[in-house]
């Protein structure tokens, strides 16, 4: 053989060698995902739900993304860990080698998880975290629920929008009650109401009456709160029944009354508003679906709430963030997708904004009323495209 | 379970017996065998660190304490801090903790255990609530509920660095674990030690002997919150963040249970029931914590009907069993 | 002016209902403690299947409160009957940190069964018609619930002097927690003693977490949550000691009541604090000095 038909054959070997290679580049590879989740512990519940929602996410429309299939990985969290939440985190991307991570319910937990993120570049989807704050600590995070700015400033608006003038401000003592209280207090005094008094009620508070009769001393014409869901915010609300404040005042809070809790209370809760980015009974042809779905799979009186939704659009994110790919994952194209990424979801219409990756959507406010003999959230008025002020 | 026996003591031989050699062995082989687990293996030598201190106090000079996370919160967060105001040498910044622990343990100490029983307990427990309360307020420093995340530090000796693969963080962990357990371990056999011991067992006649009480009570109690302490700052360190969950009431808890899976009346008590209660949660993290709670309790009574002294006494009554045997069958 | 007296009926009477409740699961903690020195952290457990039985019995099967509540109560009493012969007897010779420990667990499992069978959201409190409405007292509304938590916990005051004082029973609760070594002597069967004052102790936590669990919401973590506040009246109350547990039940309610009323944010702090600077200022004190 000639030296030169040997260099031809070489390359032509190599030539070939390389398109196969790069065939199997472009053919299906799998994309981890990293669900850090609370399956068990006092959160249980939500962990549920976010099951659920992947669950209903991959029934309708599979597991595979453009050219890329995803798979789950889930690990539990168990409680309020922010360490633990780091070293699984760490652990999903060392050992399981996912790509994208989700989950996230508390806050602490995705500030923990925020310097691993930045030292391995895994973009990450907040599912129902909502402090302000997150955003700013890793460019690699986007929002999939809400910041609790928005929905504290609806409280605002809302009650200003109904003539109240005077506010009393009721929050849990741990930083979201803070963030909540701030942005409504700005917002409520830029409305030209007056704050009469806040009160940070103690996580650990067993009898709220102190603080229902603190807040009928003062008459304040609207209440403005964020509690927990569970003992506290049944609680509290037993405790403004009980004091008559539920009769004088305008009672609005944010997550308490979520569908699937609201059996849990008694017939003191009627007449109380909640803010929020998702209402059960939105009629968009996204939410419809979504419901249909949650009802073949879990039973038709199934309630989903809020803890249902963000999720579910975490993944819709997580599946545009893959769609993209071409080979092997790649971040920064990943993030590039879901920056100004806008898409119609059961909450209604969503948008990224492209600049700080907040969720821009609309804030629906709705009131508790007996509705066939049954406790149901009525949506009462749609606040549309609220964006993250600057506060 | 029974600490009226004659506490065991490794260091009454004055020699490393074979079962203690290849009980240290075995987290240098741990490195090895699991190199993609390590942050969780540095948990586990952090946790039994945390019990082997709580061990010093409870078993051996009798000190029922329901509020030792305290110890363990406060060297967590005075690394912490270090960290953020820009001292990030490790070393010194692990020590300052544990004395941090140990300063506080001297103040309340005198006052403290003069108390025993009941009021010690809620007292204790009094305390340690008292304390995740103020660091739940006292969110400017402590960060609150958010905790104080990005901690970093330089390279121990200026070479190893710190890294999410945590092989730094795990040897130089279980460094501070050996040495302090060698500290525990001559502080057991020292004459100071057999003084803890007749105090745990009669103080009233200690008292009569001229044995200062509760001086001694004060020093061990500063030891032991030292170590915990120390624990704290590893924790800190290895995961680089450091939330309230350090000082809460249930890390109080679970190291009692430790404690008791280990056995009681057994210098590597903490060490082994840390490690081995680590172990088992982390295997049975796909159940509902309420299941693992109930498996908790059954443990707890049936340990204390039965007076196994965890799971070295079981260890040691099969031993004893099987050279009782043996015993039996030669000639 | 107004506001000032305002605030103190409004202490008075919420600070004292609360106060009460706590007497109620409290109280069968102080006399067992008193008798039998055991230290029983499970205590708040048999409040918790008090009121868990309770409201199952009233929600599922219908039946009438007032009637659940005593049914409730002699279950539990009964229920403690076989605990206390089969465990609780077998640790009164062992060590504090055994007891401790054995009682912690059998918490532990309580806590589990309960999320269990029942779930683990909290109980939603439907008080009865004949509770619900209020009355006025002191120039302002309050709820007939409140008044009929501070009946009960009168009644069982006067039930319990009567029974110390007036029975046998009574006098050999007396004799067996002064000396029980004398008391057996003098031929009083001092190990049926403890059985019955132990489901006697009991009996009362499950009538407190049945009559309160409108203020104390039940939920699995309920043995748990409350112990700290149980624990603090035993404390400060002194060893079957039952007037010395009212008098600090009530203080403790008003103080906590008053507290967060006028500090909210801090008020948390205030009953810790109380409790550490008093238990400290026992320190010289003959009950404090260590058991030998």
């Amino acid at each position: 053989m000639s030296k030169r038909f040997r260099t031809h054959l070489v390359a032509g070997a190599l030539a070939v060698a390389g398109a196969l290679a790069s065939l199997s580049g472009v053919a299906a590879q799998t994309v981890k995902v990293g669900v850090i989740g609370q399956f068990t512990g006092p959160y249980a519940l939500a962990g549920k739900q976010l099951r659920e929602s992947i669950d209903a996410y991959v029934a309708q429309y599979g597991t595979k993304s453009g050219s890329q299939t995803i798979e789950f990985v889930y690990k539990d969290i168990g409680g309020s860990n922010p360490a633990l939440a780091k070293s699984l985190a760490e652990q999903l991307i060392v050992k399981d080698g996912v790509s994208i991570l989700t989950g996230f319910f508390l806050s602490p937990q995705a500030a923990a998880v925020a310097p691993a993120l930045n030292e391995t570049k895994a973009p990450s989807g907040l599912s129902v975290a909502a402090s302000p704050a997150l955003l700013k600590m890793s460019p690699w995070f986007v929002r999939a629920g809400q910041n609790l700015w928005q929905p504290a400033i609806i409280q605002a608006d809302f009650a200003a929008d109904n003539g109240k003038k005077r506010a009393y401000i009721a929050v849990a003592d741990y930083a979201p009650g803070h963030d909540v209280q701030e942005a409504f207090t700005k917002r409520f005094k830029e409305r030209g109401g007056e704050i009469v008094a806040a009160d940070r009620i103690p996580l650990n508070t067993v009898d709220f009456a102190a603080f229902a009769e603190r807040i009928a001393n003062a008459k304040p014409d609207i209440v403005a709160t964020f509690l927990p869901n569970g003992a506290p915010a049944i609680g509290f609300f037993n405790a403004l029944a009980a004091r008559g404040v539920t009769k004088t005042a305008m009672i609005i809070g944010i997550a308490e009354t979520d569908d699937p809790d609201l059996p849990s209370y008694n017939d003191n809760i009627i007449g109380v508003y909640t803010s929020i980015f998702y209402a059960g009974g939105l009629t968009n042809p996204e939410n419809v679906a979504l419901k249909k779905v949650m009802a073949e799979k879990f039973g038709a009186n199934h309630a989903i709430g809020v803890n249902n939704v963000s999720p579910y659009d975490g993944i819709r994110l997580i599946y545009r963030m893959v769609e993209v790919q071409k080979g092997k994952f790649d971040p920064d194209a990943a993030m590039t997708a879901v920056k100004g990424f806008s898409w119609n979801s059961p909450s209604g219409p969503k948008q990224i904004d492209p600049d700080t990756r907040e969720m821009i959507h609309n804030i629906y406010v709705r009131q508790v009323q007996k509705v066939d003999g049954k406790l149901t959230n009525v949506l009462v008025k749609t606040y549309e495209k609220v964006g993250v002020p600057k506060l | 379970m029974s600490v009226d026996r004659a506490f065991y003591n490794a260091a009454e031989r004055n020699r490393f017996g074979l079962l203690e050699i290849l009980f240290w062995l075995c987290p240098i082989a741990a490195f090895f065998l699991f190199p993609t687990s390590l942050s969780f293996a540095t948990h586990v030598l952090i946790m039994a660190l945390f019990a082997m201190s709580l061990g010093l106090i409870l078993s051996f000079a009798g000190i029922v304490t329901l509020g030792h996370a305290a110890f363990f919160g406060l060297g967590a967060y005075v690394t912490a801090l270090l960290s953020l105001a820009g001292y990030q040498e490790p070393i010194t910044a692990t020590f300052l903790g544990g004395a941090a622990a140990a300063v506080l343990a001297l103040v309340i100490g005198p006052l403290l255990l003069r108390l025993t029983g009941l009021p010690l307990m809620m007292v204790t427990l009094a305390l340690g609530a008292v304390m995740f309360e103020a660091a739940n307020k006292l969110g400017w420093l402590t960060g609150g509920e958010n905790g104080l995340g990005d901690l970093r530090y330089q390279p121990v000796f200026g070479i190893f660095r710190w890294s999410i693969y945590g092989q730094t963080a795990y040897f130089y962990t279980l460094a501070w674990l050996f040495v302090l357990f060698l500290l525990t371990r001559s502080l057991v056999a020292s004459p100071f030690g057999l003084a803890l011991q007749g105090i745990r067992e009669n103080p009233l006649r200690m008292n009569l002997i001229g044995a200062p009480v509760t001086g001694h009570l004060v020093r061990v109690y500063t030891i032991s919150a030292f170590i915990a302490g120390i624990a704290g700052a590893l924790s800190a360190q290895a995961t680089g963040f450091v939330g309230l969950d350090v000082l809460s009431v249930d890390l109080s808890i679970n190291a009692l249970v430790m404690l008791v899976l280990g056995g009681v009346g057994n210098i590597y008590g903490g060490l082994v029931g840390g490690a081995l209660y680590i172990v088992l949660r982390n295997l049975a993290s796909d159940w509902n914590p309420y299941h693992w709670m109930f498996v908790i309790g059954a443990f707890l009574v049936v340990v204390v009907l039965l007076g196994q002294n965890g799971v070295i006494g079981i260890v040691e009554r099969l031993t004893s069993l099987i050279s009782g045997q043996r015993k039996e069958t030669s000639p | 002016m107004d506001y000032l007296v305002s605030s103190l009926t409004f202490i008075a009477i919420y600070g004292v209902s609360y106060g009460m409740v706590i007497f109620l699961i409290s109280i069968g903690l102080v006399i067992t403690m008193g008798l039998m020195r055991v230290i029983n952290l499970a205590h708040g457990a048999f409040a918790a299947i008090g009121g868990y039985l309770c409201t199952a019995l009233v929600s599922s099967y219908k039946l009438n409160f007032y009637l659940a509540v005593v049914v409730a109560t002699l279950s539990v009493a009964v229920l403690s009957l076989i605990v206390e012969r089969g465990i609780y007897r077998q640790i009164y010779r062992k060590s504090e940190l055994d007891q401790v420990l054995l009682t912690i667990g059998l918490a532990f499992i309580t806590v589990a069964s309960l999320n269990f069978l029942f779930g683990p959201n909290v109980v939603p409190s439907q008080l009865p018609a004949t509770l619900s409405g209020t009355v006025e007292l002191l120039g302002r509304d309050v709820q007939m619930y409140r008044l009929f938590v501070v009946a009960v916990g009168l009644a069982v005051v006067v039930a319990l002097w009567a029974i110390f004082n007036w029975t046998m029973f009574g006098a050999g609760l007396r004799a067996a927690v002064d000396n029980p070594s004398m008391a057996q002597a003098a031929g009083i069967d001092v190990s049926r003693l403890f059985t019955l004052a132990f489901a006697l102790g009991s009996g009362l936590a499950a009538l407190g977490g049945a009559v309160g669990y409108g203020m104390l919401p039940l939920e699995p973590l309920y043995p748990f949550k409350y112990l700290i506040i149980i624990m603090i009246v035993v404390a400060l109350s002194g060893f079957g000691n039952m007037r010395s547990a009212a008098a600090i039940s009530i203080a403790v309610g008003v103080v906590d009541t008053a507290g967060r009323y006028f500090f909210p944010t801090y008020g948390a702090f205030i009953i810790y604090v109380f409790v550490i600077l008093y238990l400290l200022a026992q320190i010289e004190g003959s009950p404090l000095r260590r058991k030998s």
